[in-house]
């Protein structure tokens, strides 16, 4: 619900190139993430969205198609505590195009790698699933679940197996150390509102600007949407933008340039999370204590 | 031609479906000429391996990177039982539409000030080559409705007709690749047949790229192996209005693939302007 | 869509006279011209389409599977699916029961054997109800009718006797050397016996109106109809299943609210409008079809026995 005053001020203020918080209009709100104390734990904050993500592995016979691979799956479901637009336990529109993009960014990508998962062909793999909580909502929800999801694998740590012929025992995380998943790249979700500005006396289309991570009340505002999915190697995992405005193909490609680079801001972060991370968790080098490696070679 | 594949790797065959080859091939250029069907034409799992782009810049189905399918359309092909209708053969995949409005609604909260168009994408069980019972929850088909049904709220006009609804039924009934293109072409056709008015054609193509060789409109084998996407266009302008992309693309090839698919829902539009005039002939010419 | 009281008193009136008078000046055992076209999915095994002239329309595709005898109960499946409606609800599963026990009783299930104790076809017939404006029976039944007559199995060119080691099938790779499942070949093949042909069973919806029974009705005629008779027509003579079913409220002519308050009207134990039908009646539908049947069935295979091919 927007006012048409509020609709009309944010619109002329972008005629001139401002925004409502005093970001640019390539300004990313920064994110910020928290590991929990147990593996795959990850808060993560982008201005006012807060997203919690939670990995967790169970054995598994895996899928008949499929007998060389794991299971992943990404359970998102969006509630009321996010915000009042959305319902419990009920697909709004909205929330079944969030749980597609996120799923084809994060899952069909590729991003971990499903192999891996395999204990015994055929019959026993690890699933790895990654519930996604929404605490609050403002916008981003897309871009926030993705960084988040990715965080969380590289964060998790499985517990390791022993596989004695057809008998797997899994192996305590007290007694042996817990294995990291095998993440093959980090997948990182950009999205941009799209804006028709339009001359108020002639009501003709001026220029059609493309704002960078939009919040709620921006988003009541935008016409169209378009999240690109990038990873690091140049690789454009998804794209997806639903009808609305319509933009030249130059545009889209100038936007996943762009697009590009913000991915590269987001993966420096997650590394340098992840680090610190390690290495609060390696306080007291107690890791290189009781590592069996000899001295002599050299790292 | 005659294969047969098994339907799971288990060890155990316990159950497999047997697909029958396809018989020539089913392409149509860019300007409208149609190729003959090829006599020879071995399937897939024959050769070792088979060549989505062969050195000779031929595919599976004896295409040029830039020959789409043969695109046969039909309108008013339902004339007592809906309002608008039409029928879309594009290569193998064939849809059916069927457009019933402006009518009244179902419920009548959010239909104030325009139309509202909801679509509803059927597709049966007996369509791929392998038997797979529709799931009742399926996003994909979920996800499908949606964009097609934005897509088409983005070039009818819906002001004009308040407090109605446009209801647009689609039912697949064989899939050969390229199934959002066909349903959105098929939707834009069964509108027009149905007098629901337009901004200007709709029209969808998909392209994707292989070794650097951007490849216009896939069938099935080319877009498991191949990274793809889809756009819609309204119009022949340059803008695209949507874009779904969901494999993995090396972004340098984006722009060829985007300007491929443009010029393939370009052609589109040509041969469904063809289609609605020569059915608007054939009406005139009837009385 | 709701009769007035005129409407549904002079249907009545005009169906239950002697001769019966039927809006559309049919005689009761006339059926309406349908538009069929079949063999037009490469993807199947068998495809046919039925559309009637009051805007029904029905695809059905049939696709065969190689199964283990010990896997699967049996042999074929039918499923119906009518848009709009789910598939848990009960129309539906009533039609897909009719019709799979309907076609499992009346096949030689020799014709879909492949090897002497392990593999045989398993044939799934899915039938897409696209749109009806009455009890989509007739429809579907017709459309099933015409895709088995021209469904078509791949020839069998491994050795189809297994008893001593298992093998997997394997098939011929020239579709003109396949096999028509109707046909008498197959059944001499697998068998051993002789060369029938088969010809597929059909199943047709009766509505009864007081002392008439009219074959092929009309949502109209339905609304007002006592009851509807389902019978089974097989190898050239009235075959199971034979039922009694409410044809005013089973065709889906009844919306949610009338469907509910019938639900809590029959708890209640009130009845509703369907009466019940006397022997009599019974007989005379089994002479009506016993008749008119042959006439469909030759129809039908006339239909087939033209070139197929393209849908429109």
């Amino acid at each position: 619900m927007i006012s048409i005053n509020d609709r009309k001020f944010l619109t002329e203020a972008l005629k001139v190139s401002k925004r409502l918080d005093g970001r640019s209009m390539e300004e990313q709100r920064p994110m910020e993430v928290t590991f929990g104390s147990q593996f795959g734990h990850v808060e993560l904050t982008m201005g006012k969205t807060k997203v919690v993500v939670r990995i967790s592995a169970e054995i598994t016979k895996p899928n008949e198609r499929r007998p060389f691979e794991g299971i992943f799956v990404v359970h998102t479901d969006i509630g009321s505590m996010a915000s009042p637009i959305f319902e419990n336990n009920h697909q709004s529109e909205q929330e079944i195009m969030i749980s597609q993009v996120v799923e084809k960014a994060v899952r069909r990508s590729g991003a971990l790698d499903l192999e891996s998962l395999c204990i015994v062909a055929g019959k026993k793999c690890w699933e790895i699933r990654a519930d996604v909580h929404y605490l609050d909502f403002d916008g981003g929800l897309v871009d926030a679940t993705c960084a988040a999801v990715m965080a969380g694998l590289y964060h998790f740590k499985k517990p390791d197996v022993d596989v004695d012929g057809g008998a797997v025992t899994v192996c305590d995380m007290e007694e042996r150390h817990p294995v990291a998943l095998s993440v093959l790249h980090l997948p990182v979700s950009v999205t941009y509102g799209l804006f028709e500005l339009k001359n108020d006396e002639t009501n003709e289309v001026e220029k059609v600007e493309c704002v960078l991570d939009c919040t709620a009340i921006e988003r009541q505002v935008q016409n169209a949407e378009i999240t690109i999915t990038i990873n690091k190697n140049r690789d454009i995992c998804q794209i997806s933008k639903p009808s609305g405005v319509s933009i030249e193909g130059y545009r889209i490609v100038e936007l996943c340039e762009k697009a590009f680079q913000e991915a590269l801001k987001v993966t420096e972060m997650i590394d340098k999370a992840l680090k610190e991370d390690e290495e609060m968790r390696n306080k007291g080098n107690w890791k290189a204590l009781l590592s069996a490696e000899n001295d002599r070679y050299e790292k | 031609m005659f294969v047969w594949e098994l339907s799971d790797t288990s060890a155990n065959c316990d159950s497999f479906w047997i697909r029958r080859g396809r018989l020539g091939s089913d392409t149509g250029t860019l300007d409208q000429t149609h190729r003959a069907l090829l006599p020879s034409y071995s399937s897939p799992l024959t050769q070792s391996r088979h060549e989505i782009y062969s050195p000779e810049g031929l595919r599976t189905d004896g295409r040029r990177w830039n020959e789409i399918r043969n695109f046969d359309c039909k309108i008013n092909t339902h004339p007592t039982s809906a309002d608008g209708s039409s029928y879309v053969e594009w290569g193998h995949t064939k849809v059916v539409c069927t457009v019933d409005g402006p009518r009244e609604p179902d419920n009548r909260q959010n239909t104030t000030d325009r139309a509202v168009i909801s679509v509803n994408v059927n597709v049966a069980s007996f369509s791929t080559e392998t038997r797979i019972k529709r799931q009742r929850n399926d996003k994909r088909l979920a996800e499908m409705n949606i964009l097609i049904r934005q897509l088409l709220e983005e070039a009818v006009l819906t002001k004009l007709n308040p407090r109605t609804q446009i209801a647009v039924n689609i039912t697949v009934i064989a899939q050969d690749g390229g199934l959002l293109p066909a349903c959105i072409n098929a939707a834009c056709l069964a509108m027009i047949d149905a007098g629901v008015p337009l901004t200007d054609y709709v029209s969808a193509c998909s392209s994707g790229v292989y070794s650097n060789n951007a490849l216009i409109d896939l069938n099935t084998l080319e877009e498991q192996d191949v990274p793809f996407l889809t756009i819609g266009v309204i119009g022949k302008s340059d803008k695209i209005s949507m874009l779904t992309l969901e494999t993995q693309l090396p972004m340098a090839s984006l722009e060829p693939v985007l300007a491929t698919s443009l010029s393939g829902a370009h052609a589109i539009q040509d041969i469904m302007d063809a289609a609605v005039r020569k059915h608007g002939k054939h009406r005139l010419e009837r009385k | 869509m709701p009769f007035s009281p005129a409407e549904i008193d002079y249907l009545r009136k005009s169906l239950q006279a002697t001769p019966t008078i039927r809006p559309d000046a049919r005689e009761p055992n006339q059926f309406r011209p349908v538009d069929a076209a079949q063999n037009f999915l490469p993807a199947t095994n068998g495809s046919a389409r039925i559309r009637t002239s009051d805007g029904g329309e029905c695809i059905v595709g049939v696709k065969a599977k190689v199964v283990k005898n010990s896997s699967v109960d049996e042999l074929i499946a039918v499923e119906v699916d009518i848009d709009d409606i789910r598939d848990d609800s009960p129309l539906p599963k009533l039609l897909s029961a009719v019709l799979q026990t309907l076609i499992l009783s009346s096949i030689d299930t020799n014709r879909l054997r492949l090897t002497r104790s392990n593999y045989a076809f398993k044939l799934h017939i899915d039938a897409l109800v696209l749109s009806h404006t009455s009890f989509p029976l007739n429809l579907v039944s017709l459309a099933i009718f015409l895709a088995l007559k021209c469904t078509r199995l791949p020839l069998l060119v491994s050795s189809a006797n297994d008893e001593e080691h298992e093998e997997v099938p394997v098939f011929s790779d020239d579709w003109e050397e396949s096999l028509a499942l109707c046909g008498g070949e197959i059944l001499a093949n697998n068998s051993g016996s002789e060369a029938i042909s088969w010809t597929p069973p059909l199943v047709f919806s009766l509505a009864v109106v007081g002392n008439n029974i009219l074959v092929d009705p009309t949502h109209e005629e339905e609304s007002v109809s006592d009851l509807g008779l389902i019978m089974g027509w097989c190898n050239g003579q009235v075959c199971a299943p034979l039922r009694i079913i409410d044809l005013a409220s089973a065709g889906g002519n009844v919306s949610p609210e009338q469907l509910s308050q019938q639900q809590s009207m029959l708890e209640q134990g009130i009845d509703l409008n369907m009466k019940g039908t006397s022997r009599k009646l019974i007989m005379k539908a089994y002479s009506l079809l016993t008749n008119t049947a042959p006439e469909v069935v030759a129809a039908l295979d006339a239909t087939a026995d033209e070139e197929d091919g393209a849908l429109f």
